[in-house]
């Protein structure tokens, strides 16, 4: 599903953020990156939603080869891909319901549609009855649900997250877990950038580790409780 | 049919949002309006100084009174002798004494109050059209010889004045297209700015919606009809100032016009420049939110 070859990025700065990476994630696998601050987990995930282009390497999502995607197919590559941020990155000033419905309306869906899948993302989230309301008045967890809902609202098959736990207390992160956890259970592709190391753990799933721009061996959390 | 629809949805979906936020539009409008209403409203003073200085006819006249002792065969000697002087006069107009008290009644308004007077006190007089492009110094001798003639009484002309009158009109009127055409340029800039202020304040959000994989077309559009209903509505404005500062004005130029005998009126725009000043207002919103949406856009995709 993600296919990294000897990927190498470097800024406009002159530094080094990846050098030389190689994985591979497969379908329906969930996936958890960690590594310092500064190792690149954010610059990984932008290059696969090409919001950064690699400097050297390859680079397969979903079947295609970003390498050479030209640019005015990026939007549609964006669509297939779910991103949910450490700051939720929502617009303020409009209802939960827009925001969650933005994704289907720049996908160009029919009208009708939309009421039901918003509501089906935010049903799954556990925000129905919320759609009315503005991100500002919602609690930190709950603004952080709407950005998940807005990320599956349609259906991509691999969701991304940078840090999706980073502002929240230890329960709330478990609950926001749990539920990418349970999106992974319904066959969607899930990689995860976290620090939190002890969460990891509860899933036994595999990690990327980076340090310094490079992957050590990848390494797997088994259940411990 | 479904592009048309969705074009309409935004459209009115763009309308919403107006309605719900309305004050920046509001201020944007109200620069706009201002700004585009000081060249129109200029363009309007020199159109109408135009008609003004055409309307009376600028031309330089001078008036023969003649003595009351001049007999008709005099007249006839100055006729003739006026039709010998055709490189410097156009016209001749000879006014009778009954003529000149009744016309004299007429504009002075005094009327019957003339009447007790019992003797036309008003000579027969001539009336002379000079070429407005003729310096007055190339007649001055001609003029001279014509006031000592023993026929005339006196000889009254007000020539320089309306030279200089016509000089300084052209000078206006040229000033005031100098200033309608910064001032133009004047509202392009601010018409620009103001965009660039409305989109900086969506950045984050046109960033957004970018990430979310929304092609430049579909995030430019909402911005385009923005900036398109802007500049229509700020066009409005402009003409609704001028409409106003037009009516403003009339009632005392119809009064300074009579005070001249004059049927002068002043012209508003014409219906024609109407819809294209509105045209012009929607496309420059239009054109100036594209220029700035474009290049917020260009910098959200990646380099290598
Ligand atoms: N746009 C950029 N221009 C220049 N350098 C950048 C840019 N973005 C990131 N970097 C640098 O690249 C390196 C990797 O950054 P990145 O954000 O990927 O780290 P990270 O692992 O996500 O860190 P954190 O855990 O703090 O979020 C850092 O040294 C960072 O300073
Ligand atoms: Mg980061």
């Amino acid at each position: 599903m993600i296919e990294f070859k000897h990927v190498f990025k470097r800024y406009p700065t002159g530094l080094d953020a990846l050098k030389g990476l190689s994985f591979e994630i497969s379908k329906d696998e969930m996936v958890f990156l960690t590594g310092h601050s500064g190792a690149g987990k954010s610059t990984l995930l932008k290059l696969i939603t090409l919001v950064e282009r690699a400097t050297r390497g390859v680079i397969t999502v979903n079947g295609s080869d970003l390498m050479s995607l030209p640019r005015r197919k990026i939007p549609f590559h964006r669509r297939d891909i779910g991103v949910v941020y450490q700051d939720h990155k929502l617009l303020n000033d409009r209802t939960v319901f827009d925001n969650v419905a933005l994704p289907l309306i720049v996908a160009g869906e029919p009208h009708r549609e939309l009421s039901r899948r918003v509501r089906a993302a935010l049903d799954k989230v556990g925000l129905l009855g919320k759609e009315k309301m503005y991100p500002l008045a919602l609690s930190g967890g709950e603004q952080q649900r709407v950005g998940i809902a807005r990320a599956v609202v349609n259906r991509p098959p691999i969701l991304l997250a940078d840090e999706p736990t980073g502002n929240l207390d230890p329960e709330l992160s478990e609950e926001i877990m749990d539920l990418f956890y349970m999106f992974n259970q319904h066959n969607v592709t899930v990689l995860i950038a976290t620090h939190d190391l002890q969460l990891l753990g509860r899933y036994g799933k595999r990690v990327l580790q980076l340090y310094e721009g490079q992957l050590i061996d990848g390494f797997k959390y088994h259940q411990t409780a | 049919m479904k592009y048309l629809l969705r074009h309409l949805q935004v459209f009115f979906h763009t309308l919403g949002d107006i309605c719900r936020h309305p004050v920046p539009t509001l201020l944007t409008v109200m620069v706009l309006g201002i700004t585009l209403s000081l060249p129109m409203g200029l363009y309007l003073l020199t159109h109408n100084l135009e008609l003004v200085s055409s309307e009376w006819q600028g031309k330089p006249q001078a008036t023969v009174y003649l003595k009351k002792s001049a007999s008709d065969q005099d007249v006839a000697r100055l006729d003739n002798w006026f039709s010998t002087q055709r490189s410097w006069i156009e016209n001749v107009r000879f006014v009778k004494a009954d003529e000149a008290l009744q016309e004299f009644k007429f504009l002075s308004g005094l009327g019957q109050a003339l009447d007790v007077l019992g003797e036309n006190p008003l000579p027969n007089m001539f009336i002379l059209d000079m070429p407005e492009t003729l310096p007055v110094a190339d007649y001055q001798d001609e003029l001279t010889q014509l006031e000592q003639d023993e026929s005339v009484e006196q000889l009254k002309y007000d020539l320089e004045w309306v030279q200089r009158l016509q000089a300084i009109l052209n000078l206006a009127q040229r000033t005031v297209w100098m200033v309608a055409g910064l001032l133009g340029i004047g509202a392009l800039l601010i018409i620009s700015n103001t965009m660039r202020l409305s989109i900086a304040n969506k950045k984050d959000e046109i960033t957004i919606i970018n990430r979310i994989g929304a092609t430049n077309t579909f995030i430019r559009r909402p911005f385009l009809y923005t900036g398109f209903i802007q500049g229509l509505l700020g066009a409005l404005l402009a003409w609704g100032l001028i409409q106003a500062g037009l009516n403003w004005l009339n009632e005392p130029v119809q009064r300074l016009a009579d005070l001249y005998a004059s049927d002068y009126k002043l012209v508003g725009l014409p219906m024609l420049w109407v819809l294209a000043i509105l045209l012009t207002g929607g496309l420059l919103g239009w054109l100036a939110s594209w220029v700035t949406v474009s290049r917020h856009l260009a910098k959200l995709y990646p380099s290598k």
